[in-house]
Formats: structure tokens, C-alpha cells, sequence
């Protein structure tokens, strides 16, 4: 065959070249889009596909008491998954892991043969055994470290503690108000794997868990154990709708205890609803009764309107007030007094002289010392869930004489919360000082290299002063007489001077006073002698109990009788010298008050001072008839 | 010289970048095993099929040369054989991915598809070498080649392998072209059918109708084609400018399906970023260059039409390849020439390398067969009067 010659075809080329040039120009445009606009975009879709992400639980930190006893702590254990899709040596794992978890074969092959990843062999176990397992170097099996909260004291301070969810955060208590600080950091192990999920050998990326940080409270655990104990003997007995107490230390405002019923399981959250949700000493709100009525006295002596000396005729049981056309009538159910020193008006707890020293201050200055005393207001405390309690409105804010004036005096007519009220009667204990309640003592964590790391604590509120330190101690002297003469008489303490208020009031029901159904409640500190530093407070309160007896004398006060003299002796203060005389034991004179903590902020009464302790107990009662 | 020096380095160049790039993608490692073997295996299968392709270019350059191959037994061999072949793997083939390609034989897999490539390539150039003069006629030139690419390409088409069908047709439209058709005829024909082949192409299959509608969205839909493409697009993404260095592919840990083979692209891409990508693209563009050269420098129809035709396929395919890994068209079956894993390709591709260099051989002998009458040639490059050999030794004697 012959060639057939060829012509120049210049136009056929240059379109073939042309077209191949637009076919490159579309690559290239093509690729810029892919990698330089979206590159990113696809870049990360592709790091998500591929990376599969542990999270590696971290360690809450434990809550411990004053001492520095453990009362909730995670205890770690070990879980065993299997992935079997992903698992190499099926035969091989049953046999050593049957071994080491004495588990049947036959169990661990169904799970080995199964089509599902992610299943869980067994939990719970300890460290030798996971690193028996973690020796084996199965892939496809994963040893997971998980946290079991223990609380160590079962329902022990249970509302304080608080619980934790299912999910691991804090539900209530301290576990929720510091449930960032104590959960930690979880870690990350990040692999990277092919499509199918098996993991690639080379990508790997680790990040240990940081554990969270510990709280040392100032609870004291043997303070708690009494006071739950006999509060709940207590509930046993009068079968209340709700109960509470609470130890403080007046000096610092330390919560040394805390209950509250109905309670919970912590553990278990068993119980978890209703009533036992709320934390009655900061949730409950209450007429506090006559545990107000030292307060209101000690705002008349502060402002010079009375004197603890000052005999006041308390008018036999039966006062009528007038201002302009109204009237208001008070009558005294239990029988009335004739003429009473103010102290004596305190410890006889008397309605008529509450209401008289009530007009004498007016609605005004009444109104400036409630609130100056706290209530109306959250104390700050770190617990979450905390009640302001209620003043009353009055008529467009404006207090008169003739309501608010004759009922906030005898504790009628406000709500407060029993963490209100007791941390004003300590602000009494502690010469008129108000502290903010104090629940955490130090919180630390171990950081990475295990050094001590100590982080700050909670903000508080600022101290504040309400009372003179010797109006405090002229307050402090009337309610000692309560105990010994008044209506704390039955639950005066062996071998500490206390000084106390009792206080029962009526619940609303309906909006009717209603006299069958009580708020009892009983406030005491001890040692309270002059140049004594009170070392506790407890107040206890009882809602509507129902049976052996509804007063405050009867229902809270023998619960704050035992609390306080088994938690004063268990802390081992000391008693008074004639006190320990009698007991046989040998008497240290010169050393009346405590060494232990810093001295009292503020000066002894002026009245004490100089004379022996023992001797001072009614110093302010001493020439009444 | 030159033109075949750069035939056969950018033909070395892709070779060796293409074994070096199965053996990356193959050689994942995953779980305990590195699967070092299945790697190792692969790139001597594919280095076993580059050999007897080099040895097929060999034969078709040196044995049987440019001229050999209008030889109309080879011609009847080459089409026939395509077609028995085409039969035989419809009836035996093996079937992969939901399509019947490939005939079993051993070690390597044989896809007939591919020798229809070379087939037509060599078809056409013969056919239309021969027909030149009647080329402008309907029947010649229009109806003969229709009704060929018609039964060549139906039973490709049958195969389920679209993306041959297209570069066969692409080819023989090239070919005609530059045999002096009247091209006003096809565009016509191209005008009446296209619409109808392409609504029965595209949408006639279920998993073609799922691969045009991914292709206009892949990042928002489901299937097996979006999800296909979307990893391409996440590897050819994750490669940035400078790519994430050899072996460091993350899509071949079986996120990108047919990671070593169609869409081996991506995982370049993936490797070596835009850099490496443009680089591959411009060799290929440097391939055809060569290859549209050697064409244009033919001094034969029948060697020119050879030449682009092969220069054609290897373009179009590397073009088309590149193209459906970045999701500028929509899927089809392509092999990226001298780079995807498998035997057919490779081998098919390298015969055609082979004509191209019996093409540019055959140049060169008239070439250097000229220089030894220098005169003929310059004379014919000023235009001047051809005067014969004989007339000048009659004139003017002295010269040798």
C-alpha cells in the first residue's frame, strides 16, 4: 500500500491542543476549589471520620471533714468491652479472659462472636486484674476506667453532701455547688481508624485525665453522727412533717453539722423526691416564734429604749394597744406575768412585753435591725437551693405599729430560713459579730506531677457587727436565764452554762393561724459565760409534729440538750471547774476559757469582767426580786 | 530523536510513579498485620503487566513497525479479536462492583474493553487511511465507521463500561477529523442522537442515574456514589498545596473506594497536594504534546491518524480520569493511564506508546534516509521545485 502524504493540518492540531489544555485548566481550577477553598472543610470531615474518641473518666475529688476523714469518695474500678469485629484472637482472649475473670467460656464467646462492637464483659474489677488483662495485649478488647461515688456514711448529711446523677454531674448539696471543681477534667485517647473502624497502628494521640479537686469541709463527723442520730430519734417520736438541725461554731461560723429530714440515699439516690429534695435548714421557711423575740430585745437595748434591768408590767395576760381608731388585743394562752425585768421577759418568753418593746422601737427602726439582723436575705452560704425567707410587706412597704410592730417582736408575721436564725443567735454568741456561714475549709488538687495545688475558696460575705459585744453579752445573759429559770429549764446541760430560746409557732393553714399545727424550735450555745468563748450553737426545728407534744421545750429542745452536751464533750471542752469538782475530777483553776482557736474577737462584757467565771452566770439578773 | 526520548521518559516517569503509588496505596496498615504481602504482591503483578506491555510496544515499534500495522490480517486480527474477546467476557467474565469486565486468566485479569480501545485505534486508522479519497462520501465516510463503532462499541457497552464507550467514541471522532471527514455530518448525527443516548446512558441505570444526580451534589446526599465522590473530595481536600507526604493517605484506609485503581488521583492528590496533582496533569498534558507532535510531524496519513488516535486515548482517559476523581464530571469507569492498578490498562497503554513510537521511528528513518540526500530535503522545506535525483547527477556531476 502506497503512503498517502500528509497536509499541515494546522486549525485539527491547534483545537486538539486547545482542548486538551481546557481539559487540563479543568483539573486545575477543579483542585484549587478542592484544596485550596474547601481544603479545610474536607481536610476536617476527614479527621472526624477517621478519629474515634475515649473519653478517659476523670476522678471527682472526695469530700472530707474537719479532720480530714473521708466522707464521699470515688473509688475506681475497671470495665472490660470487647469490640469483636475488630478482635484478631478470638480464641485466645476467651481462654485467658475466662481465666482471669473466672467467667464461663461460653458466655465470653457469645460475646466474641458477636456482630456488635462496644459490649461490656465486666465491671467492677480491680487493678491486678486489669493489668493481668492489659498484659494480654488482646486488640479489640478495652479496659475502661469507671468511678463509683461512695458515700461512706450512707445518708450522713445527705442534703449537705448532696448526690450524684447518672450521668456523673452534681444533683445537689455541695456535689452540685461544686461540681466543677470536683469533676475534673476527663482525658482523651484519640485513634485514628480505617473505615471499618479497626484501629490504624500509627495514629494515636493520649491525654491523661486531670482528676478534680478535694474539699475538706468543716464538718465534724462526729458532731454529724449525734446530731442525725438524735434528730432522727426525735422524728421517731413526734412523727413531724419535717425536721432539721444544725451545729455552727460562733466564732468562725463553721457549719460543724448539718440535717435535714426527710432525707435520702445518697449512694442510691433512694428517696430522692418530695419533701426530702429540700434542705430544710436552708429550704424551709418558717415563723420563727419566740427564738426571735432575743433579737428584737437586744435591738430596744441597742437603741436605748430598754435596759435588761428595766421592769416592764406585762399586764397579767391581756394588753390592748390603741393608735388613732385601731386596736389590737394581745393575749397571753399560757397566763400572764405582772412586772418582769426585760431578762425576765426573755426567759419567761412573755408576748406583752415583745409587743411593748415593739412600739417603743416603731415600725421604722423595727424594720432597719430585721434586716440589719440578716433575715430577709440569703446568708450566702455555698449550698444551692438557699430560701430568703419573707418580711412582711405591711401596707405599700410601710410597717405600722399596730401589725408588723406588735407581731415581728414575738416572731409572728415574717418567714425565715433556721439557717437565718441561727446564724444570728451565733452573731450573739460571738459578741455581736455576724459571720457568713462557712462550709469548705480548703479546697486542693493534685496536679499532674502530683504536687499539692491549692485553689481559692469560695467568696463569702462580709462579717458584720450587730449588736455591741456587751449588748451581746447583756443578750447572751437573759437567754442563760432561760435556762435555768425559764422555759429551758428541763434541758439546762451537765457542766456547761448554755443560754437558749425556745420558740413555737403556729402554721398558717388556710390562712388562719392554725393552733394544732406548730413550728417548734429550739436555739442554745454553750459554754455561754461571760469571757467564755461559745464553742457551739445548735439549733434544731421541728415541723408539725404529731404526737408526745408540740411546743419547742418539748420536740426540739432535747434534741439540742443532747446534741449540744455530747458534742461539747466529744470535742472535748472543757467543763466548769465547780462542775468538774463534782464530778470528781481535779479542778484547773485559771483556765476557764478554751485554748483551742483564736480568743473571742471582742472584749468581755464590761459587767463580767474581773470576777471569777463561776461565779458570773447572773451577773445581769443579780438584785431583781 | 528528541520526540521519542521525551515519549519514553514521561512514559518511565508515570510508570515508576505509578508502581510507587500502588505501593502506597495498597500498603496500609491496619490492625497487626501491615499487610507488607498483599502490597508487595500487587506492585509486582502490576511491574509483571508493564513488562509484557513494554514487550507488546516492542513488538508493535521495532517487529512489526508503523507500516506493519495496515497489514488488513493484523487490522481483521486486532477487531476481531476484540470482539471475540468482548463475547467471550459477557459469557465467562467475572463480575465486579455489578459489572461483568473482566476474563480470569490467572495472576492478571484481562479487560477486553481495553483491546477495544487499541482496536479501534488501529481500525480506524487503517480504515480511514485507506478510504481517504472517498472519505467525503456519506457511505464512506460517515455510515461504514458508524455501523463498526456501532458493533464494536455495543458490546463494550453491553460489558456495563460506559467510560469505554465514550473514550472509543471520542477516539474515532478525533481520527475522522483529522482524516478530512466532513465533520458537518457527525455534528448533525451527534445533534439528532446525543439527547436520546445520553437520556437512556445516564438514566436508563439505576446506579448511573444515582451517579449524575451525586455528581451535582455530592456533599448532601446519601448512596454509594455521593459517598463515593464526597471521599474523594475529603482526600483530594486533605492534601492542601503540599499534601500529607507519601503514604500518609488516609483515604486508602478503605474511606475511598477504589482507592489504587479509578480513583487513585485523590490519594496523589492526597499525598502530594495541589503540587503533585498539577504535576501529574501537566506530564499528561507533556504526553499528548509529544504525542500531537510526533502526529504532526507524520508524513503519512495512515501513521498520523495512528498517533492521534493513541495520543487520544491516553490523553482523553488521563483527562477523563482526572476530571471524575475532582467531581467535575460525573462517574465513570476510567482508568488513569500508566497510574491505576491493573493489568489491561497498563499493557493496553503501553502498546499504545508503542505505536506512537513506531510512528515517530518511521519518521525518523524517512528523516534520516532523507539526510542522505540532504538536498531533496532542503528544497523541499523552501518550496523549491522537486527536482529528481536523476536529473541533478544528469546536470551537474561531481556530487557524491
Amino acid at each position: 500500500m502506497t503512503p498517502i502524504p500528509t497536509t499541515p493540518q494546522p486549525l485539527r492540531f491547534a483545537i486538539a491542543a486547545l482542548v486538551f489544555a481546557v481539559l487540563f485548566g479543568g483539573v486545575a481550577w477543579r483542585l484549587h476549589t478542592l484544596q485550596m477553598d474547601m481544603g479545610e472543610i474536607l481536610s476536617d470531615m476527614g479527621e472526624r471520620q477517621r478519629s474515634r474518641k475515649w473519653v478517659l473518666a476523670a476522678e471527682r475529688g472526695r469530700l472530707v471533714d474537719a479532720k480530714g476523714t473521708p466522707l464521699v469518695e470515688s473509688l475506681s474500678t475497671w470495665k472490660v468491652t470487647c469490640d469483636p469485629r475488630y478482635m484478631e484472637d478470638r480464641l485466645g482472649a476467651t481462654i485467658a479472659l475466662a481465666d482471669i475473670l473466672g467467667l464461663p467460656r461460653d458466655e465470653l464467646r457469645t460475646h466474641f462472636e458477636s456482630r456488635r462492637n462496644g459490649r461490656v464483659i465486666a465491671r467492677g474489677l480491680d487493678d491486678a486484674l486489669a493489668d493481668r488483662i492489659r498484659a494480654c495485649k488482646f486488640t479489640g478488647v478495652r479496659l475502661e476506667r469507671e468511678f463509683t461515688r461512695t458515700y461512706h456514711h450512707g445518708g450522713l448529711a445527705a442534703h449537705l453532701l448532696g448526690y450524684v446523677q447518672a450521668d456523673g454531674k452534681g444533683g445537689a448539696g455541695l456535689e452540685l455547688q461544686f461540681d466543677g471543681v470536683l469533676a475534673g477534667t476527663p482525658g482523651e485517647e484519640l485513634t485514628a481508624v480505617d473505615a471499618l473502624g479497626r484501629p490504624v497502628v500509627t495514629g494515636f494521640d493520649h491525654q491523661a485525665p486531670q482528676a478534680g479537686a478535694h474539699l475538706q469541709l468543716s464538718l465534724d463527723l462526729g458532731v454529724q453522727r449525734i446530731l442525725d442520730q438524735h434528730l432522727a430519734a426525735a422524728v421517731d417520736k413526734h412523727a413531724p412533717k419535717g425536721a432539721c438541725g444544725l451545729v455552727v461554731r460562733p466564732a468562725t461560723g463553721e457549719i460543724l453539722a448539718m440535717a435535714s429530714w426527710p432525707d435520702y440515699q445518697p449512694q442510691t439516690r433512694q428517696g430522692l423526691e418530695g419533701d426530702a429534695l429540700r434542705n430544710n435548714v436552708i429550704g424551709f421557711s418558717y415563723e420563727p416564734g419566740s427564738t426571735m423575740k432575743p433579737l428584737i430585745t437586744g435591738a430596744a437595748v441597742a437603741e436605748k429604749l430598754a435596759r435588761f434591768e428595766e421592769r416592764i408590767d406585762c399586764e397579767r395576760g391581756a394588753w390592748t394597744y390603741r393608735e388613732g381608731r385601731a386596736a389590737r388585743t394581745i393575749h397571753e394562752k399560757t397566763g400572764g406575768h405582772g412586772l418582769l425585768s426585760v431578762a425576765q421577759g426573755i426567759a419567761l418568753s412573755d408576748n406583752i412585753m415583745m409587743a411593748k418593746l415593739g412600739v417603743r422601737l416603731g415600725p421604722e427602726r423595727l424594720k432597719s435591725w430585721v434586716e440589719r439582723l440578716s433575715f430577709g436575705r440569703r446568708t450566702g452560704i455555698c449550698l444551692p437551693g438557699e430560701e430568703t425567707g419573707r418580711l412582711p410587706a405591711g401596707n405599700r412597704g410601710q410597717w405600722s405599729n399596730i401589725n408588723e410592730g406588735m407581731s415581728v417582736p414575738m416572731g409572728h408575721a415574717l418567714m425565715v430560713t433556721p439557717l437565718q436564725l441561727a446564724m444570728a443567735h451565733a452573731a450573739v454568741a460571738n459578741g455581736g459579730q455576724w459571720n457568713p456561714p462557712r462550709l469548705v475549709k480548703r479546697i486542693w488538687r493534685h496536679d499532674q506531677d502530683g504536687k499539692v495545688e491549692e485553689l481559692p475558696l469560695p467568696a463569702l460575705p462580709a462579717t458584720v457587727r450587730m449588736f455591741e459585744p456587751e449588748d451581746a453579752a447583756a443578750i447572751q445573759q437573759a437567754m442563760t436565764m432561760t435556762m435555768t429559770e425559764g422555759t429551758g429549764k428541763r434541758v439546762g446541760l451537765d457542766g456547761y452554762t448554755s443560754a437558749g430560746k425556745t420558740g413555737t409557732a403556729e402554721k398558717v393553714i388556710d390562712g388562719r393561724y392554725a393552733s394544732d399545727h406548730n413550728v417548734g424550735s429550739f436555739v442554745c450555745w454553750a459554754p455561754a459565760e461571760p469571757g467564755m468563748r461559745p464553742e457551739l450553737l445548735c439549733l434544731v426545728v421541728v415541723d408539725d409534729p404529731s404526737r408526745n407534744g408540740r411546743f419547742g421545750a418539748d420536740t426540739a429542745a432535747p434534741v439540742v440538750q443532747k446534741v449540744l452536751q455530747e458534742s461539747l464533750e466529744h470535742l472535748r471542752v472543757p467543763k466548769r471547774p465547780e462542775a468538774v469538782a463534782e464530778d470528781g475530777k481535779p479542778v484547773k483553776p485559771g483556765k476557764p476559757a478554751r485554748q483551742a482557736g483564736p480568743s473571742l474577737p471582742t472584749a468581755a462584757p464590761p459587767r463580767a469582767s474581773g470576777r471569777p467565771a463561776g461565779t458570773l452566770t447572773h451577773a445581769g439578773l443579780r438584785g431583781q426580786p | 530523536m528528541a520526540l521519542r526520548h521525551a515519549l519514553w521518559f514521561l512514559v518511565a516517569l508515570l510508570c515508576g510513579f505509578g508502581l510507587w503509588m500502588i505501593a502506597s496505596t495498597t500498603g496500609s496498615m491496619v490492625g497487626r498485620d501491615l499487610n507488607a504481602a498483599v502490597s508487595a504482591k500487587k506492585v509486582l503483578v502490576q511491574a509483571a503487566a508493564m513488562a509484557i506491555g513494554l514487550a507488546g510496544a516492542w513488538v508493535v515499534s521495532v517487529r512489526l513497525g508503523a507500516d506493519g500495522l495496515r497489514h488488513p490480517l493484523l487490522v481483521l486480527f486486532a477487531l476481531g479479536g476484540t470482539a471475540c474477546a468482548l463475547l467471550a467476557v459477557l459469557v465467562l467474565g467475572r463480575e465486579v462492583n455489578g459489572a461483568r469486565r473482566w476474563i480470569d486468566l490467572g495472576p492478571v485479569n484481562l479487560q477486553p474493553a481495553e483491546l477495544a480501545k487499541l482496536a479501534v485505534v488501529v481500525g480506524a486508522a487503517w480504515y480511514f487511511a485507506r478510504e481517504a479519497e472517498k472519505v467525503r462520501a456519506v457511505w464512506h465516510g460517515v455510515l461504514v465507521p458508524l455501523i463498526g463503532f456501532a458493533l464494536l462499541g455495543g458490546l463494550v457497552y453491553a460489558t456495563k463500561d460506559l467510560g469505554s464507550v465514550v473514550v472509543m467514541a471520542v477516539v474515532l471522532t478525533a481520527v475522522i477529523a483529522f482524516a478530512g471527514a466532513n465533520l458537518w455530518y457527525y455534528l448533525g448525527l451527534v445533534v439528532m442522537v446525543a439527547p436520546l443516548i445520553a437520556w437512556q446512558a445516564a438514566w436508563s441505570v439505576g446506579y448511573r442515574r444515582d451517579r449524575v444526580l451525586s455528581f451535582m451534589d455530592p456533599m448532601h446526599l446519601d448512596g454509594p456514589t455521593a459517598f463515593h465522590l464526597k471521599q474523594s473530595f475529603i482526600a483530594i481536600g486533605s492534601g492542601g498545596v503540599f499534601g500529607v507526604g507519601l503514604g500518609q493517605s488516609s483515604a486508602k484506609l478503605n474511606y475511598l473506594p477504589e482507592h489504587h485503581t479509578d480513583f487513585i488521583f485523590a490519594v496523589v492528590c492526597e499525598e502530594f497536594g495541589m503540587t503533585g496533582g498539577l504535576g501529574l496533569a501537566a506530564a499528561f498534558l507533556a504526553l499528548v504534546g509529544v504525542g500531537l507532535a510526533i502526529a504532526w510531524r507524520a508524513r503519512d496519513l495512515h501513521h498520523r491518524l495512528l498517533a492521534v488516535g493513541a495520543t487520544v486515548v491516553l490523553g482523553f482517559q488521563a483527562f477523563g480520569n482526572m476530571l471524575v476523581a475532582t467531581g467535575a464530571v460525573p462517574t465513570k469507569g476510567m482508568t488513569l493511564p500508566f497510574i491505576s492498578y491493573g493489568g489491561s490498562s497498563v499493557m493496553v497503554c503501553l502498546v499504545l506508546v508503542g505505536i506512537l513510537d513506531a510512528v515517530a521511528r518511521a519518521e525518523q528513518e524517512a528523516l534520516a534516509a532523507d539526510e542522505e540526500s540532504g538536498f531533496l530535503r532542503t528544497s523541499q522545506r523552501l518550496g523549491a521545485r522537486v527536482r529528481t535525483r536523476k536529473t541533478w547527477h544528469d546536470g551537474e556531476p561531481g556530487h557524491a
